[in-house]
Order: C-alpha cells, then sequence, then structure tokens
C-alpha cells in the first residue's frame, strides 16, 4: 500500500499508467459488475425504449406486417379508447382481478401458517413435506379438466386453479424462510426468559415476514399467468376470455390491449406488495424504494 | 476468597456428526466463576468453546457433567444467564429501545420501570438519542452495544458473551473492550467471556482459562493480577507482555495440534 507519488525515492509509475485506452478490452463497460455513468445508463435504456416503438413504427406505417398480425400504435389506442370509453372491457378486468385475489388470498391464509409450522417444527415438516413435494411439481393447468368436471366453468372453478397452483408453492417457499431464521435469534430470546410460546410468536414469526412478503410477491405473478391459462381453457368473462374471443375474431388490435392490460395489472400488485413492505415493515432491510 | 458465582463440573459434551462418527468437543471441563469477577476462556477455533458456554446458557446440553449457578444445578435456559452472541442478534423489527426492553417486557416489569432501565443502560452504552432507531440504521459496534445493554437490562445473575467482538474491526473493538471493562468494573457483574483473541482474553479477564485443542480441556489457568481500573495502557507493560508471551506459546501449541487433526489421516 506505498503511496508512490509520495516518495522521494519511488521508481517511475509503470508503463500504460495514464494512457488513453487503446484496446476495446480497456474499457470499463466490459468490466463485469462495474458501474458506467448515470448518463450513459438513462441513454441506453431510452434506447431499448425508443428502439422497440421504432420498429413498431416502422413494420406497421411502413406496411411491411399486415395490420391483421400487427396493429399500428394509432389503431391499437383507437380500440383501447373504444374499449374503456364503452365500458365493455370493464367487466373482463373484474372478473380476472377477483379470481386473483380471492384465489390468491385464501391460498395466502393457509400457506403462510402452514409454511411458518413446517418450516420450524420438524413434527410437521414429517407431516405435510412429503404431501407438498409431490403435488408441487404437478403443474395446475393439468389439473383444469378435473377441475371443470368437479366444479364447473364458473369463478369458482378458476378461483380453485389459482387457489391449488399457488397453495403448495407458497407452503413450501415459506416454509424455506422460516427455516432460514437464524437459531441465534431464537436462542437469544431464551437467554432473555422467553419460553417456547414467546419465542414462536416474538421472534420466529417476526423474523420471517420480510421473506413472506417476498414470496407473495413472487407467486402473485404467478397467479396472473395460472388465471389466463384457466379463463383460455374456458370461461364466459374475463381478459384471458377476451383475448380468446378477440382471437376468433381475428381482432389482433384487442389482443394487444389485452395483453398491455394484463401487464399493467402484474405491475400495479407488484408496486403493491413492494409500497406494503415498506409500509408494514419499515425496519426491513427490503424496505427501500 | 470470593463466592463461587458459576461452577463448571466435570462439563463432557459428545456428538455424532452426519457420518456417524463421534466427536469429544469437550471433556471433563472444570472451572468456576466468583461474584463479580470477569473470567476469559480463550482457545483456537473449533475447540469447543462456544459450545461450553452455550451449555453454561442452557442452550445445549452436556453429555455429561453439571453447571451451577448459585450452587444450584441449572438445565434450561433462562433471565438468569443473559448472554451475546458474535453474530448481530438484535431484533429488526423492534427499535433500540424495545430491543433493550425485550427481556423486561417478559417480566412483566411496569413501563415507567422499563423506561427508566433503558436510559440508564442506552447511556451506559452510549447510545442515547438512538431509542427510535432499528438496528437496520446501526453499525456493527453499535449493535452490539445494544446486545449488551440487552442482557443487561434484564439483570441477569452473569454475563455470557461470546465473541462479542468478533465480527468488529480492530479499532472498534478495542473500543468495545474498554467500554465493557468499564461498564463491569462499574456495575461488577460476573462475567465468562469466549474469546479466541489473546490480548482480548488478558486485557479484559481476572483469570484467563487456556483451552485445548479437540477435544477441548482446560489447559492452564491463569490468574491476571493487574488492579482494576485497567487502562488501555496496560497492554504495553512488561507483565502483560509476560502474560500474553505465555498465552500465545499456549495456544500455538494447540494450534498446530489443531492442523495436524485435521489433516487426513494414513499414508
Amino acid at each position: 500500500m506505498k503511496n508512490q507519488t509520495t516518495r522521494e525515492d519511488s521508481s517511475p509509475p509503470p508503463p500504460g499508467n495514464g494512457r488513453l485506452p487503446r484496446r476495446w478490452t480497456d474499457f470499463d463497460f466490459l468490466k463485469p459488475k462495474e458501474a458506467i455513468r448515470p448518463r450513459i445508463y438513462l441513454s441506453l435504456t431510452t434506447f431499448s425504449v425508443v428502439a422497440v416503438l421504432a420498429g413498431w413504427v416502422i413494420l406497421t406505417y411502413g406496411g411491411i406486417v399486415d395490420e391483421m398480425f400487427l396493429p399500428s400504435p394509432t389503431a391499437m389506442l383507437k380500440t383501447a379508447w373504444h374499449l374503456f370509453a364503452s365500458g365493455e372491457i370493464y367487466p373482463n378486468i373484474w372478473t380476472s382481478l377477483y379470481v386473483v385475489v380471492v384465489g390468491f388470498v385464501l391460498a395466502a391464509i393457509l400457506a403462510v401458517p402452514a409454511g411458518i409450522l413446517m418450516g420450524s417444527f420438524k413434527f410437521v415438516e414429517a407431516l405435510i413435506e412429503p404431501i407438498i413435494n409431490f403435488v408441487r411439481y404437478l403443474p395446475v393447468s393439468a389439473m383444469i379438466p378435473l377441475l371443470i368436471l368437479w366444479i364447473g366453468i364458473g369463478d369458482v372453478e378458476k378461483i380453485a386453479v389459482i387457489f391449488l397452483g399457488t397453495l403448495f408453492q407458497l407452503t413450501f417457499l415459506i416454509a424455506d424462510v422460516s427455516a432460514n431464521v437464524p437459531k441465534d435469534l431464537l436462542q437469544v430470546a431464551y437467554t432473555l426468559g422467553a419460553r417456547k410460546r414467546d419465542v414462536t410468536l416474538r421472534v420466529l414469526i417476526p423474523a420471517s415476514l420480510p421473506g413472506i412478503m417476498d414470496n407473495l410477491r413472487i407467486t402473485m405473478g404467478w397467479a396472473w399467468t395460472y388465471l389466463i391459462v384457466a379463463e383460455l381453457v374456458s370461461a364466459e368473462k374475463g381478459l384471458g376470455y377476451m383475448i380468446l374471443q378477440a382471437m376468433r375474431g381475428m381482432q389482433t388490435d384487442v389482443i394487444f390491449v389485452g395483453l398491455f392490460v394484463i401487464g399493467l395489472l402484474g405491475l400495479i400488485t407488484d408496486q403493491t406488495f413492494k409500497y406494503l413492505t415498506i409500509w408494514l415493515l419499515p425496519w426491513s432491510e427490503k424496505a427501500s424504494v | 476468597m470470593g463466592e463461587k458465582k458459576l461452577v463448571i463440573e466435570n462439563v463432557t459434551k459428545r456428538f455424532a456428526t452426519p457420518k456417524g462418527d463421534a466427536v469429544v468437543a469437550l471433556e471433563n471441563i472444570s472451572a468456576y466463576v466468583e461474584k463479580s469477577e470477569f473470567v476469559t476462556i480463550v482457545g483456537t477455533s473449533g475447540c469447543g468453546k462456544s459450545t461450553l458456554l452455550k451449555i453454561v446458557a442452557g442452550l445445549e446440553r452436556p453429555t455429561s457433567g453439571r453447571v451451577l449457578l448459585d450452587g444450584r444445578e441449572t438445565r434450561d435456559p433462562g433471565a438468569d444467564r443473559g448472554m451475546v452472541f458474535q453474530s448481530y442478534t438484535l431484533y429488526p423489527w423492534l427499535t433500540v429501545r424495545e430491543n433493550i426492553a425485550f427481556g423486561l417486557r417478559l417480566k412483566k416489569v411496569s413501563k415507567g420501570e422499563i423506561d427508566d432501565i433503558v436510559r440508564y443502560y442506552l447511556d451506559k452504552v452510549g447510545l442515547t438519542g438512538f431509542d427510535t432507531y432499528f438496528p437496520k440504521a446501526l453499525s456493527g459496534g453499535m449493535k452490539q452495544r445494544v446486545a449488551i445493554a440487552r442482557a443487561m437490562a434484564n439483570n441477569p445473575e452473569i454475563l455470557l458473551l461470546d465473541e462479542p467482538f468478533g465480527a468488529l474491526d480492530a479499532q472498534t473493538r478495542a473500543l468495545m473492550q474498554e467500554l465493557l471493562l468499564q461498564l463491569m468494573e462499574e456495575t461488577r457483574m460476573t462475567v465468562l467471556f469466549v474469546t479466541h483473541d489473546i490480548d482480548e482474553a488478558i486485557f479484559l479477564g481476572d483469570v484467563v482459562y487456556v483451552m485445548t485443542a479437540r477435544p477441548g480441556r482446560i489447559k492452564e489457568e491463569i490468574k491476571v493480577d493487574v488492579p482494576h481500573p485497567r487502562s488501555p495502557d496496560i497492554k504495553m507493560t512488561p507483565m502483560f507482555l509476560d502474560l500474553k508471551k505465555k498465552v500465545v506459546k499456549l495456544i500455538r501449541e494447540e494450534t498446530i495440534k489443531a492442523v495436524q487433526q485435521s489433516l487426513p489421516k494414513g499414508d
């Protein structure tokens, strides 16, 4: 750690020092994990968004791709305006949202306590882990036919798809969170006079909360996927249904609007979880904007 | 001589590795801590010194032998043996104040009294004004100061510390040692302190137990005849350096032994 420049008898700096980079490998943006200048970062982000939009504009207005397969930006905006202004799209949004939220909340109500218990109490783990590990590898989409036979094609069937699709995954993920609560946190509670009950209620559960929130957020994303799959198979309403109908009528513009709305709803739910974490768990390392 | 506050009596700890081999972690350990005494245990890593402390805390059971506190055998953990860990064990969802109050709340101490105790210990560890901070906003040294305050606020019979400054940088560690020593000189609390840092063991300890490599045994008991209050300057005195030389030699032998043990056997 010698500071070469302040030593009188220092040897000359090694060759190459202070020279401009000459070869392409000298540039820092090729160094893994190295930060780049914010201005460059922003330019690159803007570039990629603009490139996609420009590609869209060129392909459609340039007449390269048939309007039937890829609607132009104006056509899409017009369709979106029509769908929202006429109110045609709202029942579909409402149905999808309702099914996702109900199915997901029901799964969470069961999975959160089951996961905490499974991760921290060996007897619960022994009881339910084998079943969960089997069922969680069954794709819920494969169960849709069975669910239709059992329940029919109404909202309840779709709620069941979301419920079953997320319940086992969520239980498993939350079990992992609870199993990874450092044992020292529990042990120190005992040395402060806590009993088993206190350790569970006052340490284990609060310590698991940030991880639980994280996994709810991730699983919510999957819930949207399951919903659309279920609606594509059979539905009378909903965004997936709307997309399927649009396919039959060759209305690609409606399909794109549907996709865009699904993406937007996913983004909103994701952000909701992010802000819930900041609001409910301000102490968590994950609670940062 | 003072009364024996904590007695460790012929404690042996054996456990089986996942492969099924039996490992003797601790062999026939006997030691004691007098009332208001600061006892340190120093040993190489893996010698079982943390296991010993956990047995004293009641967090682990000895295979044989027993631990007596004030003449009574202890088996389960309890508020009479407060502990500070090497890892940061503050509860991240509680503020500094709530962390320190954790044990007091369990004991159902009245709110006014809790406030007084928390204020007292915050002042003692030099963190007045930080009461509403969450642990994530604190540095490592500050976290350990709160952890010490939390253990002391419970007013335990003995304070157990398991390498509490092990994760801190050298400068912070030196300051923390002085702070802890000063606290103990003031409160006359009984302390059992485990470390691998020889300087730390001698500077803090009235008595230093040197442990052998696995299986952990007490190799030597060394009395540190330096009066309190101790200033950090004593680390430079010939007497301190003589003691240090002695302990370094003992530990070195054990470290070499430990390294040889860890090498694969056979040819």
